[in-house]
């Protein structure tokens, strides 16, 4: 398409403007962050007057945010790591057993269903499941309720990428004498890297943002995550704006930090995520 | 389904006693193996509960003592007569659309913007896209301040003279559903754009030339050609987008958490008001008539955009 410079310039200025307006409520909660109580009340639009560095302090001490950060990290790490590794472990025994096929198939058609349950539905029961296993306010009680409600998705994603793998490379090792769990940890395992890099990535988002399961899983002040500590902090601090914003800026800071590094891959895992 | 997990535990043990040394390739236990600890979690944590679901929907059960009583279907026939429960029905569905339709068409405006040959794409890209990794809470509370009495929505209008009073816009009954709606299609534009966006670059220029030495104006080119063509983004975008919705929680939660009065009450919220108020077996009646909802809307969504994009093949 040939278009005339004049109108490039236009379409650009009209994008960035556009993204600027979008963008603009991060740029409007950044600035507040850093202004006094008085200067956020009185003009929360104008640039700010003084620099209040204070306020990040004092959000840091009273979201408790060693504690909460490191309950959000410990919460999404076990669901991740153990998560994918069990799914990968899962997929392979699917796709690859030898007799009694109609059984995994019937254990792949039992993973799927799981697609069409709403997460809601299953939640009055599991409150009493987590009280009587005694797993409430345990992270990696609540990691195992979140690797059982991604089963559907993770096993669709790497059964639906293992079946496309050539049997030639396990068969080879097979006869070298390897055994499936070998085989599994030293060549499928291996070959599996994308989709598993997408399954990371989307558990990662939606671990660490997930608020209803802490919510009702995780009430116990000590084992509050960010979200979920951000989401009380409001309620103690309901007239200091610029402190709030202070602590939102700082729950959103760890993941923006990780996209800004690895944001190709995130955007194209989520994205691979979606396709299925 | 429970008994076939129950069978498989009885042969995991009897192929660990008597069968040790024939963990080989092609021996059927290693399998059940592998699959045994995924299928452990996923009975006990997603398809148990769902199931049970059915059962405590029947019951009056307050999920701390188990001596609940046999109900029938009284709680489907109170929660269809409850007013503000069709309300959240309602709400819901609204929202949904609204959502999808609203995220979808400004995503895809975006995505056309971005597909041009821009200098500051990547950048632009980049800066659009991280809404959709900022957790609900935060996108609420944002938004919650934007449209506080004090916010900047009223400081500006006021000041444009588009208002004369100020008012919380939040508390406002025929005014809030939009309020989340924007909040929402906010935090996930930049999430839909990069998709249709994905699709756009993979349409083969000569399509466009060929349609350029046709005559086709922009406006055709972009209905008859451009747009078919975008069918398999938009089947993924309009499904993220509609049964994302159906089962929204935490942005109403944290934005106005049902209110004012009923006027954004979802049936998910709704869900977790009755589960903390321990109305554990009515809350299940919810989430078993959810299911059915989901099934029934995405079905039909589903169903329209297959045969739309079979139409354009």
């Amino acid at each position: 398409m040939k278009t005339s410079t004049y109108s490039k310039i236009g379409i650009e200025i009209v994008m960035i403007a556009c993204t600027a307006i979008i963008f603009y409520p991060i740029i409007m909660i950044l600035m507040i962050s850093v202004k006094t109580n008085s200067e956020a009340s009185s003009s929360p639009l104008s640039f700010p007057s003084e620099f209040v560095f204070q306020n990040y302090v004092d959000a840091f001490q009273k979201m408790n945010y060693m504690n909460v950060f490191t309950n959000s990290v410990t919460l999404t790490a076990i669901s991740t790591i153990a998560g994918v590794l069990l799914y990968a472990l899962a997929a392979y025994g699917i796709a690859r057993a030898k007799r009694w096929k109609w059984l995994f198939r019937s254990f792949y058609l039992l993973f799927i269903i799981g697609q069409v349950l709403p997460s809601q539905t299953s939640l009055p029961p599991l409150i009493f499941i987590m009280r009587e296993l005694h797993l409430m306010n345990s992270i990696p009680g609540v990691s195992l309720i979140i690797i059982g409600g991604g089963t559907s998705l993770a096993i669709l994603l790497l059964c639906g990428f293992i079946n496309t793998v050539p049997m030639a490379l396990e068969e080879s090792a097979k006869i070298d004498g390897a055994g499936p769990l070998q085989i599994f940890s030293k060549i499928t395992l291996r070959l599996m890297v994308p989709p598993i890099m997408t399954l990371v990535i989307l558990n990662v988002v939606a671990v660490w943002n997930d608020f209803m399961t802490p919510l009702l899983f995780l009430p116990g002040k000590s084992a509050r995550t960010i979200p979920l500590e951000v989401f009380y902090f409001k309620g103690e601090y309901i007239t200091s704006w610029n402190l709030l914003f202070a602590a939102l800026i700082l729950s959103m800071i760890p993941l923006l930090v990780v996209f800004f590094f690895l944001q190709r891959y995130i955007i194209s895992g989520l994205m691979s995520g979606a396709v299925k | 389904m429970a008994t076939s997990s129950v069978q498989v535990k009885n042969r995991k043990q009897h192929a660990i006693k008597f069968k040790k040394g024939t963990l080989t390739y092609d021996n059927f236990y290693i399998y059940l193996l592998m699959v045994l600890p995924v299928l452990i979690l996923y009975m006990v944590f997603k398809i148990i509960p769902s199931l049970s679901s059915f059962y405590f929907s029947l019951t009056d059960f307050n999920g701390i003592t188990t001596n609940f009583t046999f109900l029938g279907m009284k709680n489907y026939v109170n929660l269809f007569q409850e007013r503000h429960f069709i309300e959240a029905m309602s709400n819901t569905i609204y929202f949904s659309i609204l959502v999808t339709v609203l995220q979808n068409t400004l995503g895809l405006l975006a995505a056309i913007g971005l597909n041009q040959a821009l200098k500051s794409k990547n950048i632009l890209r980049t800066v659009l896209f991280s809404p959709a990794l900022i957790n609900a809470i935060v996108v609420a509370y944002i938004w919650s301040y934007i449209f506080d009495f004090n916010g900047p929505l009223n400081t500006v209008l006021k000041k444009l003279g588009f208002i004369d009073e100020m008012k919380t816009w939040l508390g406002d009954e025929s005014f809030a559903l939009y309020g989340v709606v924007i909040a929402h299609v906010w935090r996930f534009i930049g999430y839909t754009a990069v998709i249709y966006l994905a699709n756009l670059q993979s349409i083969p220029h000569e399509v466009i030339e060929a349609s350029e030495i046709d005559g086709a104006n922009s406006w055709k080119r972009f209905w008859r050609i451009i747009f078919p063509l975008l069918a398999p983004s938009t089947t993924i975008n309009v499904l993220l987008a509609f049964s994302g919705t159906m089962q929204v929680f935490d942005i109403i939660y944290g934005l106005t958490n049902g209110g004012p009065g009923y006027s954004t009450e979802m049936m998910a919220t709704y869900i977790v008001r009755e589960i903390t108020n321990n109305q554990v077996g009515y809350a299940a009646a919810m989430g078993i008539i959810l299911f059915f909802f989901t099934l029934l809307f995405n079905g039909i969504v589903y169903t329209f955009l297959r045969k739309r994009e079979a139409n354009y093949e």
